[in-house]
C-alpha cells in the first residue's frame, strides 16, 4: 500500500524549513480563497484506483477557511466583531448586575482557548448545551434574585409602570445600552403573560430570567454606525473598556460617560481607562491577562509522571499561587513593568514548593511566603515552577516545547511546521543519557536541523529545569548542559540557564513588542493584524525604555483608534 | 454498572425552581419502541494501534472478544485526506471527511460538519436532545498549545464541544431528577401548562432577539447565532417534553418505566468518568432522549498520564513510542468501549438486544501514531443498524478511503447523502 503520512498532502504546498524565522503573520489569513475540494486535481493512487487529492500547484490555500471576508491593509482598523462573554465575564457580570456577594458558579461548557487566550471572538458560539446551562443559571438566579432591590413597587396599583421602568432600567445595564422600543416591548411581553397566572414579582422574575440569557447580554457588538470603517458607538467602548480592563459589565460612571457621547477621544478613554485600573478588580482581570499570556494558569490542569515526579500533585496548586503573586506583586506592588516581570528577584513559595525552588522550608505549611531567589538560578516569572511545569512533558524537560514556547509566546515568531517526509519519533527515554544528549540527532541530521538549529538551542537552555521546574545539575548521573543560543532575534547569542535568558528577553524591543501584540490579542479577541504590528512598533518605543509598564501599556492601547474604530466584515 | 434510580422527586416539584431543565424524562410512546428506532454512537480513542495486526480481539481488542459476533473489523482503509499538523488533524477530519484547514491557525474550514451532525439535521428533530456529545477529558488541551485542536463534531463550520463533566451531562438529561410519571390531576396539568407558557414566552423573545442581531453582524457571525437558535429549539423541545406536546418530528413523549436516571456517582479519576459517562450516554439512548450521541476519550495531542493502568507516561509520548505499554493503554481504552457494548447487548429489544438497532462506529483518528501515519485507521462496528449490517466478520476496505466509511454510517442511519464532504468518494462500504 502507497505509504500515506498524515499531513503530507497539505504540508506538500508549505515551504520547507528554511532556517528562517516569519512573524506570526497568518499568510493562509489573508487570501481567503474558497476552492471547493471538487477542484482537486484527478491523479489516482496506483494501488488503490482512487482519486488521490492535489491541489492546484498555484494555490496555495486549497481549501477555504473561515477568513475574514475582507481583507485589511496595514494601518486600517481590525474587523468588526460579535464577542461573546467568556464564562467568567458571564459571571462577573451577573454579580455585578445582581450585586451578588460572590460570582455565582454554575457549570458552563468551558471556553475555548487560541493562542491561549479564553476571550478569541470566532470561535465562541452557544451551542446547544451551552444555552441550556445559561437557562438553567438565568432560571435560578431569577427565583433568588431579590426582588424588592431591582424592582420595588410602591403599590400594586403602580405595578405596569414598575414593570416597564425595571424593563427600561435594569434593562439598559444587561444590555449595556438603552433598550429599542421593540425590545422594550418584547420583555413587556414576557412580564404580560406572567402576569396572566401570576404575580407581579413573578413577571419581573421572568423577564429578569429573559434578560440573563438575552442575546444582548450574552454578546457584546463591535459594529458601530454606517459604512466600510466604523466608529464604536460610545456604548460599545464602554464595554469594550470594562471587560478589557475588568472583566465585567460597565459601571454606572461608564455607562454615564456614555450616555454625555464622552468616550469618543483618547483623552476621555484615558481618563476612564486610569480610573477602571485603579478599581479593586483590576488586578484580577490584569493578572489574568498575563497568566493567559505566559500560560501559568494551565498548570493545575497538568498529569505528570507520579513515579518519577511524585510530588508534583501535591504542589501544583501551589505552583499556581506562586505565579500568580509574582504577577500581582510586580504589577501592584513593584516595578510594575515587563522587565520586573522577567527579572524579579524574589518568588514565593510555601512549604511544599520549596524543595522544587531548592530552598529552605519558608515554614508557614501551605501559606506562600516572599522569599529572595538564588539570582544564578531563578528570575521571574520565567523560572517559576508553574510555567517550566507547562511547558514540559510529563516525563521530560521537553527542551522542544520550551523552544518553540519562546519563539512563539515571547517573541511572537511563526515556526514552519515540520517537513513532510518527516517520521516522527520521540527519542526513547534512555537511562544512560542526558535529555539533551537524546535530542542531539535534531541538530546532527540535516533534515531535522533546519527547523530545530532554530527551536533546540533555545530550550536547551533551561535544561537546567526539569519537567516540574526543580533546577538540576545533572540527568542520568550526567552532568547538565545548559548552554543555549538565540539567533533570528535582536538579543542574539549565547547564554546559559535560565537566568541569563530572562535577561536577553528583558533586553529585547521583539519581546516588548510582543507584549502589545498579546495585549492586543486579549483586548480585541482575536490574533493580530498587520495594523497591530504597528501599533506594537509605536507603542514599544513610547513604553520600551522604561522597561514597559503594564499597566501604561494597556492605557496606551486603550488610547489608540484601532480600540474605537473597525473595518466592516459583511 | 448498576442502574440506582436516584430519589424520586414528585412531579410538580421537579418543574420548580431548578428551572427550565427540570423537567422529567419520560420514555419514547409504547408505538415508537415497538418499531425499535436505530441509534448512532460514534466513540473515538486516540492515537491509533500501531500496526493495523495489532487491532484485533488476539490484542487490543482483547476486552471486545466476547461480543465479536456483534463486530465488524474494517480492515485496510486509509484516510488520504488526513490534512493538517502531521497527523494531529486527525479529530477534526475523522468524522467530517475534511483535511482542510489553516494550517497555522487551525482554523477550521468554512461550513465544516461532521457526520453525526448532519444525520441529527435530517433525524434529530425526532427526540428531546438532537445529538450528544460525550467526553472524556477532552477538555485538557496541553497547556502550553498555542490551539485548541482534537475535537471531532462540528457543525456550521463549528466545533460542538464535547460535554466532559458528568454532574453537566447529568443535569442536562435528568435535570436533578429521575423520571416522573405524567400528571394526573387537572390542578397539575393547569400548572404545567402555564409554566410551559412562561418558558415558550422567554424563548419567544430570545429567538426574535438572536434574528434581530443577525440583522446587524457580518456573515460568519450570523452562523455563529444560528447555532444558538439552534440550542434554543432544543430548549423548545423540552418544554413539549414536560408539556406532552407532540414533537416536532411527531412523535408523542409519554411516561414510561423502563429508563431511569444513573446514579450520579462521585466522578473523580479518568476511570470513574468514563464509566459515569458510559452510563448516562447507555441512558440517554435507553430513555430515547437522543439517538445519536458521540463520545471522545480524550484527545490525540494530550498529554494525559494513565496511572491506573500502571502506565506512567504521557499519552502523547507513549503514542510516538508505541510499544508493551503503549498497547496497555490502548487496551484499557477499549475495555471501555466494551462496558457500552455490554450495557446495550445485555438490554433486550423486540427479538433481540438494543445493540442490534444500534449502529456504532469506534474509529481512531490516525493510524500508525508512532509515526503519526494513515494507512489505514483502526475502527469497527458494532451492532447490526437494525438489521441493515451484519457483523461477526472482517470487512476489507482495499483501500477505500474514511470519507466512504461515513457515507455507509449515514446510509445506515437511514440518511441518504451523496458524499461526504468531497464528492470524490461516492461510494460506501457495503455492510449488509
Amino acid at each position: 500500500m502507497k505509504h500515506v503520512l498524515c499531513g503530507a498532502l497539505v504540508l506538500l504546498f508549505l515551504s520547507g524549513c528554511s532556517n528562517e524565522i516569519a512573524n506570526n503573520s497568518g499568510k493562509a489569513r489573508q487570501t481567503p480563497v474558497g476552492t471547493s475540494p471538487s477542484s482537486a486535481g484527478t491523479s489516482t493512487d496506483p494501488t488503490t484506483g482512487l482519486p488521490l487529492p492535489v491541489a492546484s500547484s498555484t494555490d496555495t490555500t486549497p481549501i477555504a477557511t473561515n477568513a475574514p471576508p475582507v481583507v485589511i491593509a496595514a494601518g486600517e482598523p481590525g474587523p468588526t466583531a460579535l464577542r461573546r462573554l467568556t464564562n467568567d465575564e458571564y459571571r462577573n457580570s451577573v454579580k455585578d448586575l445582581l450585586s451578588l456577594p460572590a460570582a455565582p458558579t454554575d457549570p458552563l461548557l468551558p471556553d475555548s482557548l487560541q493562542l491561549g487566550y479564553e476571550n478569541f471572538a470566532s470561535v465562541h458560539t452557544v451551542p446547544p448545551v451551552l444555552a441550556s446551562q445559561y437557562a438553567t443559571m438565568a432560571t435560578r438566579l431569577a427565583q433568588e434574585a431579590n426582588i424588592t432591590a431591582l424592582a420595588q413597587c410602591s403599590t400594586p396599583a403602580a405595578d405596569s409602570d414598575c414593570a416597564t421602568t425595571f424593563i427600561n432600567d435594569f434593562g439598559k445595564r444587561v444590555q449595556r445600552r438603552p433598550l429599542t422600543s421593540s425590545e422594550t416591548m418584547g420583555y413587556r411581553a414576557v412580564y404580560d403573560l406572567a402576569r396572566t397566572t401570576g404575580t407581579y414579582e413573578e413577571g419581573v422574575r421572568l423577564v429578569l430570567e429573559t434578560m440573563l440569557q438575552s442575546p444582548f447580554f450574552l454578546y457584546r457588538t463591535e459594529y458601530g454606525d454606517a459604512g466600510a470603517k466604523r466608529t464604536l458607538s460610545p456604548y460599545e467602548v464602554a464595554s469594550e473598556l470594562s471587560y478589557f480592563l475588568l472583566g465585567s459589565t460597565p459601571d454606572a460612571e461608564l455607562l454615564r460617560a456614555a450616555d454625555s457621547n464622552s468616550l469618543g477621544t483618547a483623552t476621555e478613554i484615558e481618563a476612564q481607562a486610569r480610573r477602571l485600573l485603579a478599581l479593586p478588580s483590576a488586578q484580577a482581570s490584569v493578572r489574568k491577562f498575563l497568566a493567559q499570556w505566559f500560560g501559568t494558569t494551565g498548570v493545575t490542569s497538568l498529569k505528570k509522571d507520579m513515579i518519577a515526579f511524585p510530588t508534583f500533585d501535591s504542589a501544583k496548586n501551589a505552583m499556581l499561587g506562586s505565579a500568580n503573586m509574582l504577577l500581582d506583586t510586580v504589577v501592584w506592588q513593584g516595578e510594575g513593568t515587563l522587565r520586573g516581570l522577567l527579572l524579579a528577584p524574589y518568588t514565593f513559595a510555601n512549604t511544599a514548593l520549596a524543595p522544587i525552588y531548592g530552598i529552605p522550608d519558608p515554614g508557614q505549611g501551605d501559606v506562600l511566603v516572599k522569599v529572595t531567589v538564588n539570582p544564578a538560578e531563578r528570575a521571574g516569572i520565567l523560572t517559576t515552577p508553574a510555567l517550566l511545569s507547562v511547558v514540559a512533558h510529563p516525563s521530560d524537560s521537553g527542551p522542544i516545547a520550551r523552544g518553540k514556547y519562546i519563539r512563539t509566546r515571547m517573541f511572537c515568531q511563526a515556526l514552519p511546521p515540520p517537513p513532510p517526509n518527516v517520521v516522527i519519533t520521540v527519542p526513547a527515554a534512555d537511562p544512560t543519557l542526558t535529555t539533551r544528549e537524546r535530542f542531539a540527532r535534531h541538530t546532527s541530521d540535516p533534515a531535522c536541523a533546519g527547523c530545530h538549529s532554530l527551536i533546540d538551542p533555545v530550550g536547551f537552555g533551561l535544561e537546567n529545569y526539569d519537567a516540574i521546574g526543580a533546577f538540576r545539575t545533572s540527568e542520568n548521573d550526567h552532568p547538565v548542559d545548559s548552554q543555549g543560543a538565540l539567533s533570528g532575534t535582536d538579543v542574539d547569542g549565547p547564554f546559559s540557564g535560565g537566568t541569563e535568558l530572562a535577561n536577553k528577553l528583558a533586553a529585547s524591543a521583539t519581546m516588548r513588542q510582543c507584549a502589545v501584540l498579546n495585549a492586543a490579542r486579549w483586548a480585541f479577541g482575536r490574533s493580530e493584524i498587520e495594523t497591530d504590528r504597528l501599533v506594537a512598533t509605536t507603542l514599544e518605543k513610547q513604553l520600551g525604555s522604561t522597561g514597559m509598564d503594564v499597566r501604561e501599556l494597556l492605557v496606551a492601547l486603550a488610547k489608540t483608534d484601532s480600540f474605537r474604530e473597525r473595518t466592516l466584515q459583511p | 454498572m448498576s442502574k440506582a434510580l436516584i430519589k424520586r422527586r414528585s412531579f410538580i416539584a421537579s418543574l420548580g425552581a431548578a428551572g427550565f431543565l427540570a423537567t422529567p424524562v419520560f420514555r419514547a410512546s409504547l408505538a415508537e419502541a415497538q418499531a425499535a428506532p436505530v441509534r448512532l454512537i460514534i466513540v473515538y480513542f486516540p492515537n491509533g494501534s500501531g500496526t493495523q495486526d495489532n487491532f484485533t480481539f488476539g490484542k487490543l481488542l482483547s476486552p471486545l472478544a466476547p461480543f465479536s459476533s456483534d463486530i465488524t473489523l474494517i480492515d485496510g482503509m486509509p484516510d488520504l485526506l488526513l490534512g493538517f499538523g502531521l497527523g494531529h488533524g486527525g479529530p477534526q477530519t475523522m468524522l467530517t471527511g475534511n483535511g482542510g484547514g489553516n494550517v497555522e491557525d487551525r482554523v477550521p474550514p468554512a461550513g465544516i460538519v461532521s457526520v453525526d451532525q448532519l444525520i441529527a439535521q435530517s433525524i434529530g428533530n425526532r427526540t428531546r436532545f438532537a445529538s450528544l456529545q460525550f467526553g472524556i477529558n477532552t477538555d485538557q488541551i496541553s497547556p502550553g498549545a498555542d490551539f485548541e485542536r482534537g475535537r471531532i463534531v462540528y457543525s456550521n463550520g463549528l466545533l460542538v464541544p464535547p460535554v466532559y463533566d458528568p454532574q453537566t451531562m447529568f443535569t442536562l438529561l435528568f435535570a436533578g431528577g429521575a423520571p416522573s410519571p405524567a400528571p394526573t390531576t387537572s390542578a397539575d396539568v393547569a400548572k404545567l401548562q402555564a409554566l410551559a407558557a412562561r418558558r415558550q414566552s422567554v424563548l419567544d423573545t430570545l429567538k426574535a432577539q438572536v434574528v434581530s442581531l443577525q440583522g446587524i453582524v457580518g456573515s460568519l457571525e450570523k452562523q455563529r447565532l444560528d447555532e444558538h437558535l439552534t440550542g434554543l429549539r432544543e430548549l423548545e423541545k423540552g418544554i413539549m417534553a414536560s408539556s406532552g406536546a407532540a414533537q416536532p418530528g411527531g412523535v408523542a413523549i409519554t411516561p414510561g418505566t423502563s429508563c431511569g436516571a444513573p446514579a450520579l456517582g462521585n466522578a473523580g479519576d479518568d476511570p470513574a468518568v468514563g464509566a459515569a459517562m458510559n452510563e448516562r450516554l447507555y441512558q440517554a439512548v435507553n430513555c430515547d432522549l437522543t439517538r445519536i450521541a458521540t463520545q471522545q476519550w480524550y484527545n490525540d495531542g494530550q498529554q494525559v498520564v494513565f496511572t491506573w493502568t500502571g502506565v506512567n507516561k504521557g499519552q502523547h509520548g507513549l503514542a510516538h513510542e508505541g510499544g508493551p505499554d503503549f498497547d496497555k493503554v490502548q487496551t484499557w481504552l477499549m475495555s471501555q468501549v466494551a462496558v457500552l457494548v455490554k450495557r446495550l447487548k445485555e438490554t433486550p429489544e423486540g427479538g433481540g438486544s438494543m445493540l442490534d438497532n444500534t449502529l456504532m462506529l469506534v474509529m481512531s483518528d490516525m493510524g500508525n501514531g508512532s509515526a503519526h501515519q494513515c494507512d489505514f485507521i483502526p475502527a469497527f462496528i458494532a451492532g447490526k443498524a437494525g438489521g441493515a449490517f451484519r457483523t461477526g466478520r472482517t470487512y476489507q476496505a482495499n483501500g477505500s478511503t474514511r470519507n466512504n466509511l461515513l457515507l455507509s454510517v449515514a446510509r445506515g442511519m437511514g440518511v441518504s447523502l451523496p458524499y461526504i464532504s468531497d464528492p470524490r468518494f461516492t461510494s460506501p462500504f457495503d455492510f449488509s
